[in-house]
């Protein structure tokens, strides 16, 4: 028996000799990670006439336990929250009160509502000296705006001047009491960019009333939007194409109008065609090529790519943009003119 | 209507012979060896006169019934001179005899071999007294052959070949049909899978040290399970045999020539008869600790990749066998049998991966722990009685793998290269960019992880009712078995990018690697050392995002789980007529089973659109008839033929009702619970003769004809859900294995196995040791070039896993004290996986290992031995379509063996 319970006892030392322990780290559980405060963007363009700037504070979307949820879901944290930002890298202007004038914060109630409606203040403080700001997170709110208030006057001048902006940093998070499971990226920051709007960046006009300005157009952008292909110059009551820093929207306002009613509010409106495209490359702010990629949703849910390669000048207020687009073997080339 | 004809002839028959029952004598006992007093499996015990018998089992135990009267039995054992015994027997007398069999080759005096040629007696005795072609590995021969586990062990059979990973064999293979149509059982009984998504059983879980033998049933008798075509593997636990306490074991160390590292393997074993030999108890433990590695390139001729592998792994085997088994009297037994076994296996994998369209080269390392194991528990015994005899058996078996931890890393950098193809042996990068580390970005990390449990209750019951017509002998066997068995695989998988910059690959490199990877014909630089980007993210979990919809698709897709009920009974009689011994019967078997899993649906848009839960049901009967027919020619030799019918179940991911259906690329892939078994009808004809000096020829032909073969058929222009009046989605692609419609395998076995002492001088020391097997397998698909214009087009295929040409050839040279054996094992290409088109069927080359042993016997107790293993560090290679179009190299070193046997 003795010799039994050595061998069984061998067997033992023996098993734990499969290396299963051995030089590992494990990542933490799953249960165990922390709620994750993030800008829900690392960067964005203001136009340089704006006179204010939001930020977007978001927890990350975790994933439902219950599998109820398939995109995840925002687990609400359980104690209130302040948050205290930090403005630096300002390029443009030498004292944050040169530019910022104001701030302001809030959170969506729902599509209509927001905190301020409802007179909830997160309580929000600019410090224009140190470049900081301050703002609460209540209890189970998942997603905050923060609205920084500019002067429009300050950069809006006729120079090309493209270096501008500044960063935001969360620097802490205070108040968390009991749940520490909130955290938040010390290092990731916001970028905000002023888009000069003596270059390719803000609104443009185009002449639809042209009937062969409108065929091109019509032709080039029939195939993302078919809704182009019935246009006539006497439907358009204008063109407008916005160049921002990361997407182009070509907007056609219609003639014709129609009734909708948001929150609550009834009125007549125009009605609009849009095409989004975002820019997948751009090489220049002036004179140079820009590629845009537009993606368009069939009833079905699937998603159809176009790709639009362009080049433009940009010459005293006018841009010349020739754009050619991939129509099965054929490719469609035509050369715009817009207008601030 | 004919199978119910059928089974009524033999109830009559049945009925009928009962009458003449009370006339018999009833004769028991046991056949050992004179010096050793050890049982001799596979004696053949025979009346004289009307040269009806019966062959011993593993414990030498044998039974036979007689009209009363004067009788002469005659126990012939090969390698031993033949033993007659003159009985007057009395109407219902019950006879106990110890018969001893005294050996009559000088060798099997000597001590110096002792368990040498009698594992090889032993094997070849139980082969050719056997009623239908069986090949049997003894333990002892297990022995002599360097095979650490159950599968290596068996590569040394004829019709068997291998599949390996990482250099050791897995997977069993017999007369070239694929794992899943060979049946797997300990002591009688099915083993249930270890692996998620089978039936097979990896054999590398299963220690040879803790097997007595191993079986290899080519064709099928009424009272073994049906699902078995290519054959049926029944590895049998040991049981106590001495009544001194003995203590026998080894104790091996090693080495690995590519990991340079040693290996450690030790085996101990306790056995002991108690109480006038009526109480057997048996203990043995074994583990083996195996450092080892592999150096791989792999290149994708299709997506234009290359990658560089290098593996490094842990393996531990632990074997827990015990029997305890009581002998009430010569005539009543029961046993208790248990078997533990545990393989683990820790592998860390550190790659490259070129990927010049994209002009990117990801760095990857790769750290997974995995056990599997197979424990099972019987409880069983035999009741001989003066009319009857019956055994009968519990089984629980389980069988797990469980993944603690599957964690991959991926960096990503971007580089200009191409794939140099001008070596087809040596694919390269153009350049050496690729070393810097500094331009390596993270991309992702993933932690996973697995738990499948197979677990079988059955239990069986066999009668056994000895007759006579007229003057010819026979016995009536009939019998019944349930199996219940439940499965289920669970997974967790865990994807995490990047939600801000992450510092690059040369912040976490680190760790041990291949300073010699293909004996630096590659460029290597430090790998990525995934403890040091684990601690970044313990210490910085916020920067990080779990992947959330890959989660839910990869879990819910994988999962499942099964029940499935097996019910069988069998009625077959065994027929004396002169020289030739006929077993007839039919089995049915009949199955039902139930499959939950969960359908995802992903959106046009690229998003996950729903998970449900979903479940499939099945039941089959099949109705097995089957006749085995041995003629002996003479004491020694025997012609055999057999026909038999088989089936083999789907796979568990072929028949899980689990749908992925991407409306995003519209395709999908589709479980299928309507999937029927594959059928076979099976052919042999074998002949086979003995020689006295302990040896084999034979030679024999089989025939499968297959039908309902499964494969993956591809639905064009297809619809989902599949059969429903309102699909989500048309016009869409969807895969799903499905019944083909027929397949055949031929093939022709040879097998040679003798001492030479017939050369002169030192020569006469060697024995020769070979077996060659060729098949040639087709199968009858839907053609690769099928569309939906012309959906229904076939095509022939070489059956998948079938090799054209197998076998083995040993040498051995044994004088006293000194035994050494040179062994090749060769495998034929053959195709492991049918490509979209014709040229991108993938291929396993040929492959021949060559080993060598030797073996020097200090004295009756002790012995040392030496074994090198895969000397020539012969690789694994596949290619696609054509030999030169090489897609896999794999090599892993040669490794040696080295310790003391004993048996104290």
């Amino acid at each position: 028996m003795k010799k039994l319970h050595i061998l069984l006892i061998s067997l033992l030392v023996f098993t734990a000799c499969s290396k299963e322990n051995s030089n590992l780290v494990l990542p933490i559980p799953l249960a165990d990670r922390p709620l994750q405060l993030v800008f829900d963007e690392e960067e964005s363009g203001v136009p340089e006439d704006d006179d204010e700037i939001e930020l977007v504070f978001t927890f990350v979307d975790q994933y439902d336990p219950t599998g109820q949820s398939l995109e995840g879901l925002k687990l609400p944290h359980t104690s209130n929250l302040r948050v205290t930002i930090a403005f630096s890298d300002n390029e443009g202007f030498a004292e944050w009160s040169d530019y910022f004038t104001g701030i302001e914060a809030f959170y969506e109630i729902d599509d209509c509502i927001t905190s301020l409606d409802q007179n909830i203040s997160l309580n929000p403080t600019l410090d224009l000296v140190n470049g900081r700001a301050s703002f609460d997170i209540p209890a189970g709110i998942s997603e905050v705006i923060l609205v920084l208030e500019t002067d429009p006057t300050n950069f809006d001048n006729d120079l090309i001047d493209e270096d501008r902006g500044f960063k935001v940093n969360m620097v802490e998070l205070a108040g968390e009491g009991a749940n520490t499971r909130v955290k938040f990226i010390q290092d990731q920051a916001w970028e905000v960019i002023l888009l000069d709007d003596e270059t390719i960046y803000g609104k443009w006009a185009f002449d639809g009333s042209v009937s062969a300005d409108l065929d091109n157009l019509k032709d080039i952008f029939s195939l993302i939007n078919e809704d182009f292909e019935s246009l006539s110059t006497t439907d358009i009551d204008e063109v407008e194409l916005e160049v921002e820093l990361d997407k182009v929207t070509l907007k056609i306002v219609l003639t014709e109008t129609e009734t909708i009613t948001e929150c609550g509010v009834t009125e007549v409106v125009n009605k609009e065609i849009e095409v989004d495209m975002d820019i997948e490359d751009l090489s220049d702010l002036l004179d140079g090529e820009i590629e845009l990629l537009a993606e368009v949703e069939a009833d079905n849910g699937s998603i159809t790519e176009y790709t639009i390669k362009a080049v433009f000048t940009v010459v005293s207020g006018v841009m010349t943009m020739t754009m050619e687009i991939e129509d099965g073997d054929d490719t469609i080339e035509r050369t715009f003119q817009f207008t601030k | 209507m004919k199978k119910a004809l059928h089974l009524l002839t033999l109830l009559l028959t049945f009925g009928c012979v009962s009458v003449s029952l009370a006339q018999e004598a009833t004769i028991t006992g046991r056949v050992i060896d004179r010096d050793s007093r050890s049982p001799l499996a596979g004696a053949y015990v025979v009346f004289e006169k009307s040269a009806y018998g019966t062959s011993t089992n593993l414990s030498g135990e044998f039974q036979l019934s007689s009209k009363a009267g004067k009788i002469t039995l005659k126990a012939t054992y090969i390698g031993y001179r033949d033993t007659t015994i003159t009985l007057d027997l009395s109407a219902g007398q019950q006879v106990v005899l110890e018969i001893v069999l005294k050996t009559n080759i000088l060798e099997l005096n000597a001590i110096t071999i002792t368990g040498q040629l009698q594992g090889q007696a032993k094997a070849l005795n139980q082969q050719k007294n056997a009623d239908n072609i069986v090949n049997v590995v003894a333990a002892d021969q297990i022995g002599r052959f360097p095979d650490p586990n159950a599968a290596e062990a068996l590569q040394r059979v004829s019709g068997v070949n291998i599949e390996r990973d990482q250099g050791e064999g897995r997977y069993v293979f017999v007369r070239g049909l694929s794992p899943q149509f060979t049946n797997v059982s300990v002591n009688g009984e099915q083993i249930p899978s270890p692996e998620a998504d089978v039936r097979y059983v990896a054999l590398d879980a299963i220690p040879a040290d803790q097997l007595a033998s191993m079986e290899v049933f080519k064709t099928l008798t009424p009272d073994l399970d049906g699902d078995a075509i290519g054959g049926s593997i029944n590895l049998i636990t040991r049981i106590a045999e001495s009544t001194k306490p003995t203590f026998s074991g080894t104790a091996i160390t090693g080495y690995n020539s590519l990991m340079q590292r040693p290996n450690l393997q030790g085996s101990l074993q306790y056995d002991q008869r108690f109480l006038n030999r009526k109480l057997g108890v048996l203990v043995n433990a074994s583990y083996y600790h195996n450092d080892l590695g592999s150096d791989n390139v792999e290149r994708n001729f299709i997506d234009n990749e290359l990658e560089l592998r290098d593996y490094e792994l842990t393996r531990t085997r632990s074997g827990l066998s015990a029997t305890i088994d009581y002998n009430f009297n010569p005539n009543h037994s029961i046993y208790l049998r248990g078997l533990y076994t545990k393989f683990t296996d820790r592998e860390w994998r550190r790659r490259y991966v070129f990927l010049p369209g994209d002009s990117e080269v990801e760095r990857l390392t790769k750290d997974r722990f995995e056990s599997q194991g197979v424990n099972t528990l019987n409880l069983g015994g035999k009741n001989i009685f003066k009319r009857f005899t019956i055994d009968y058996d519990v089984q629980y078996a389980y069988g797990f793998q469980e993944t603690p931890y599957d964690i991959e890393g991926v960096f990503i950098g971007s580089f200009d290269h191409s794939i140099d193809d001008s070596d087809f042996r040596l694919p390269r990068p153009s350049n050496n960019d690729y070393l810097n580390n500094a331009a390596y970005e993270f991309d992702a990390f993933e932690m996973g992880g697995s738990t499948a449990e197979d677990q079988n209750l059955a239990a069986r019951l066999n009668v056994n009712i000895p007759y006579h017509i007229g003057k010819y002998q026979g016995t009536i066997k009939t019998g019944g078995k349930i199996r219940l068995k439940s499965k289920n695989l669970s997974i967790e998988n865990n994807k995490f990018e990047a939600l801000t910059d992450i510092p690059n690959l040369s912040a976490f490199e680190g760790g041990i690697w291949d300073q010699n990877f293909f004996g630096n014909q590659y460029g290597m630089s430090n790998p990525l050392d995934l403890g040091r980007l684990l601690s970044y993210y313990n210490q910085n979990p916020e920067k990080f995002e779990l992947s959330i919809e890959d989660k839910i698709i990869d879990e819910a897709v994988e999962s499942y789980d099964a029940e499935e009920s097996v019910y069988a009974g069998f009625l077959m009689a065994r027929q004396q007529l002169g020289k030739a011994t006929v077993i007839a019967g039919l089995r049915y078997e009949y199955t039902s089973g139930t499959y939950n899993s969960k359908d995802v649906v992903i959106a046009p848009n690229g998003d996950i659109q729903e998970v449900r839960p979903t479940t499939g049901n099945v039941s089959y009967g099949f109705a097995l008839p089957s006749v085995n027919l041995k003629y002996a020619l003479n004491d020694k030799t025997n012609l055999r033929a057999a026909v038999s019918m088989s089936y083999s179940r789907p796979n568990f991911d072929q028949i899980v009702p689990a749908q992925e259906a991407n409306l995003e690329d519209n395709e999908a892939s589709v479980g299928n619970p309507a999937l029927k078994p594959v059928r076979s009808t099976n052919f042999d004809v074998l002949g086979e003769h003995y020689f006295g000096t302990v040896g084999i020829i034979s030679a024999g032909v089989f025939y499968k004809a297959l039908t309902d073969f499964i494969y993956t058929r591809s639905l064009f222009n297809s619809q989902y859900p599949l059969l429903v009046a309102n699909p989500l989605a048309t016009g869409i692609l969807v895969r799903q294995a499905q019944n083909g419609e027929s397949a055949s395998l031929m093939g022709f076995e040879f097998a040679f196995q003798r001492k030479l002492q017939f050369l002169p001088g030192d020569l006469a020391n060697l024995n020769l040791y070979m077996n060659y097997t060729y098949t040639n397998a087709q199968a009858e698909l839907q053609s690769r070039v099928a569309d939906a214009g012309n959906p229904d087009l076939l095509e022939t295929i070489t059956l998948p896993g079938s090799a054209a040409h197998m076998g083995n050839l040993a040498l051995a040279y044994d004088k006293k004290r000194f035994s050494a054996r040179v062994a090749m094992n060769f495998n034929g290409a053959y195709l492991v996986e049918v490509g979209d088109v014709a040229a991108n069927d993938l291929f396993v080359k040929s492959r021949m290992q060559l080993d060598v042993t030797a073996t020097y016997t200090l004295n009756k107790r002790f012995r040392v031995f030496v074994e090198v293993l895969n000397l020539t560090n012969q690789p694994f290679e596949a290619y696609m379509g054509q030999e030169d179009r090489l897609v896999q190299r794999e090599f892993y070193g040669w490794w040696t063996r080295m310790g003391l046997k004993f048996n104290l």
